[in-house]
């Protein structure tokens, strides 16, 4: 097997920026609970982690750069420096550069100019007889500085890595020098009775261990967590050299097949513990690594792959079902109707499993969020309580990358312009501390995000004027609380006179809206002075398959997302009306429905014009529901989503096509888009229509 | 006998371990001594050691010699860290210039 160096070096980078990512939200964690050994613990480890992947991939400058912050991490571990305000700070930041030194070093591009001086400001942290010695010189002295030192210790450890080690891309030599560098190695000797001959050695295969005794100040919990990354796969035994031994096994005495026993049995499962309580937090943190090793990294294109393949099936298993409909009763037997209700059940779980691969908790987007607030709050002198939930919530990973730019933009925004500094909260008689609320919830066939603060919530009289300056607002009409919250998504507006240095720059609201609805969502909007904010945003779970409403208008075949269709009716003389100037609108229940003639805006010939011989098809969109008239309802289906882009070119108003069960192709419309271009070729005065029959209502 | 002159660059490590396995299994194959020229190697890791200390252990129970010569001072200090630099018997005098010739 030879090991691609690219791809073992794509799974580190990978590993690297979710080890930065647990640093970062363990500092933040730290800031409250200041005392949480495991926290720090974690933080170390993270770090550690980086460090001995960047050495075995020869990345020096991230290996310079975690060396310093382990040195720094590991004496707050040990007590001898505290964790301060100023200390957090320069850990978050930290962690920041250690995210451009990885972006730096992925693409092979210069490191970042703050590289040095964080670096002079880590060491500055880092009290003397600290970070032991620099990378360049290895060997590390223990100054003792006063006689309250603690005393060296002799150790005896034994280490024998797991056969797999450098598969894993580690090097077991790398983890023998960490190992000597806790203090003074009296002996340090190889033991290759494992090793085969020449011609039998597997290169990928490690077979060596190591005796090493180690006089070190550190404890045994400190030798131990040497081998933090390579435990669950390799045999570790530390023992106080000082002690008499346990067990016969654990001396390099024994022979050979005692020793390869003892081998075996504890690479074939978990260390037994021999450790009393002060290991018990340790091995409680070892579990993560060996839950993590039962999961498997797979290229999205492979799963995208798959989930095209089951979509072809999902069709192909439709046009089986219709072609035995065709058949009739007679025309096919019983024990063949049931081996296809059979395929068509394990077809649709087979599709749901797939589907499920290419699931990821929301939470991998909100995490970012904690350090976020924290930085944004602390910039502009506000105090933010923010609560997270429903990070468990699952979405497309498509869905959840796509999500982190609009919801981010929210979050600045509602920190910006939203929650109020400490002062005018006290004098509105407000907690100073204002809270931020990102929750996600399941809802039937959909996800709901919600961005909520307790801030200030929207002047809708600013909302107004602006708007009505920009022209934005129709003059002369009085815009409902509806238009208003419209508004704030119309392209270029922004409450603030002031262009902030946050929600000013990037995305505005206009383009959160069109990330959204690209997703298959919509967002809604609603405030209430005083009392703060909401940005409501609804998407599908996935965008690959829908359950869609087929319709026919003329000869042609269309579907309708399912998610989008409120009601459909045949609307009786006294329902439809024409307005004048206006056009026409379906009345359902007192409110004026505008009407859409589908066939219209899709130029389909042969199309019944009659609405009172057509149907209505009755759908949500971002101002007001609009009547799409079609001919006919032929049912309901779960349609897969194929893209014209790949296969065609994108057309406006439809957003896929797919493929029916009796082989049709149909396009899929997409309600937003549609209700766009019939406002735009209805001209001018079908936009104004839309807010006089919202008012009509 | 005119030693066998295995020359070494780079960063000998699990990457090109199989290439370095072939390589070392067809100088021991040739018979006679063998020196390991490391002037150019950036560095070793645990595959490459053990790689070596086969090789070492196939040559010497042949009754020949092995010696790695020119091991660059950056690269010796972390062999001699890990015990390699002993097991694989590189001495003090080993880090100094390679002596010019034999076939690579």
């Amino acid at each position: 097997v030879s090991i691609d160096l690219t791809e073992l070096q794509g799974v580190f980078f990978e590993e690297a920026n979710e080890h930065r990512a647990t640093m970062e939200t363990a500092l933040l964690a730290l800031e409250t609970q200041p005392g949480d050994r495991e926290l720090l613990n974690q933080v170390f480890r993270a770090a550690h982690s980086i460090k001995g992947g960047s050495g075995t991939f020869g990345f020096n400058d991230l290996l310079r750069f975690t060396h310093a912050l382990e040195g720094l991490l590991q004496l707050l571990r040990e007590g001898k420096v505290s964790l301060d305000a100023t200390l957090a700070d320069l850990l978050l930041r930290a962690t920041d550069v250690l995210g451009l030194i990885i972006v730096a070093t992925r693409r092979g591009e210069p490191q970042p100019d703050s590289i040095d001086a964080l670096l002079a400001e880590i060491q500055r942290a880092t009290p003397k007889p600290a970070g032991a010695a620099a990378y360049e010189a290895p060997k590390a002295t223990v100054v003792e500085v006063d006689d309250s030192e603690p005393a060296e210790r002799p150790f005896r450890v034994r280490f024998v890595p797991g056969p797999h080690l450098f598969r894993q891309g580690m090097d077991p030599l790398l983890v023998v020098r960490d190992l000597v560098e806790l203090g003074e190695a009296s002996d340090v000797a190889i033991d290759a009775t494992e090793l085969p001959d020449l011609d039998a050695l597997d290169p990928e295969t490690s077979y060596l261990g190591w005796a090493i005794e180690l006089e070190t100040t550190r404890t045994e919990t400190e030798v131990r967590d040497v081998f933090a990354f390579v435990e669950d796969s390799s045999l570790v035994e530390v023992s106080s050299a000082d002690a008499p031994e346990s067990s016969p096994d654990g001396t390099m005495a024994a022979s050979d097949s005692e020793r390869v026993e003892v081998v075996v049995k504890h690479r074939s499962g978990p260390v037994p513990s021999a450790e009393g309580d002060a290991h018990a937090v340790q091995r409680v943190a070892k579990q993560a690594p060996a839950a993590e090793r039962s999961t498997v990294r797979v290229d999205t294109a492979k799963i995208d792959k798959l989930i095209d393949l089951i979509g072809e099936l999902v069709i192909a298993q439709s046009m089986v079902t219709a072609a035995l409909d065709d058949c009739g009763p007679a025309g096919a037997g019983a024990r063949l109707r049931e081996a296809v209700l059979a395929v068509d059940r394990n077809t649709r779980e087979l599709q749901d499993r797939v589907m499920a691969v290419r699931m990821l908790p929301i939470g991998s987007v909100f995490n970012r969020f904690p350090r976020m607030v924290r930085d944004l709050s602390t910039s502009l002198g506000k105090r933010v309580n923010l609560v997270i939930g429903g990070e468990e919530v699952e979405l497309d990973k498509g869905m959840v990358e796509k999500l982190a730019d609009p919801l981010t933009h929210l979050v600045r925004n509602a920190i910006d312009h939203g929650i109020e500094t400490a002062e005018e909260r006290r004098e509105a008689g407000k907690p100073e501390e204002g809270t931020l609320h990102i929750v996600a919830v399941h809802q039937g066939g959909s996800v709901v995000i919600e961005v909520s603060d307790d801030g200030r919530g929207l002047a809708l009289d600013r909302i107004r004027d602006k708007a009505l300056k920009l022209g934005l607002l129709p003059s002369g009409v009085e815009p409902t609380i509806e238009d208003l919250h419209q508004v704030i998504f119309a392209p270029g507006f922004s409450t603030k006179d002031q262009v902030s240095d946050l929600s000013g720059r990037g995305v505005g609201m206009d383009v959160v809206k069109r990330n959204v609805e690209a997703l298959g969502g919509a967002i809604a909007f609603s405030s209430e002075v005083g009392k703060g904010s909401r940005m409501r945003i609804r998407l599908p779970l996935t965008m690959a398959i829908i359950d869609g409403l087929t319709l026919r208008i003329g000869e042609q075949v269309f579907v309708l997302p399912l998610v989008e269709v409120v009601e459909s009716l045949r609307p009786t003389s006294s329902q439809y009306q024409t307005v004048l100037g206006h056009g026409e609108v379906v009345r359902v229940r007192d409110q004026a429905v505008p009407l859409v003639r589908l066939h219209d805006v899709l130029s389909v010939k042969d199309a019944e014009t009659d609405p009172l011989r057509a149907l209505v098809c009755i759908v949500e969109t971002r101002t007001t529901p609009v009547g799409l008239l079609v001919d006919e309802i032929l049912g309901q289906a779960q349609v897969v989503v194929k893209t014209l882009e790949t296969n065609y070119h994108r057309i406006e108003g439809v957003m896929g096509a797919t493929i029916l069960g009796d082989g049709r192709v149909a396009l899929i419309l997409d309600v937003q888009a549609v209700a766009r271009r019939a406002a735009a070729s209805g001209s001018s005065e079908r936009e104004s229509l839309y807010g006089a029959a919202g008012r009509a209502a | 006998v005119e030693p066998t002159v295995l020359r070494l660059e780079g960063s000998v490590d699990v990457r090109v371990a199989k290439r370095f396995r072939d390589s070392a299994r067809d100088h021991a194959n040739a018979g006679g001594p063998i020196v390991v020229d490391c002037s150019a190697v950036a560095r070793f890791d645990a595959s490459a050691v053990q790689i070596l200390l086969a090789l070492k252990a196939r040559v010497e129970a042949k009754g020949e010699a092995f010696v790695m010569q020119s091991v660059p001072e950056r690269v010796l200090t972390l062999l001699e860290l890990t015990g390699a630099a002993r097991a694989l018997g590189i001495r003090e005098a080993a880090a100094g210039p390679l002596s010019e010739g034999g076939p690579s």
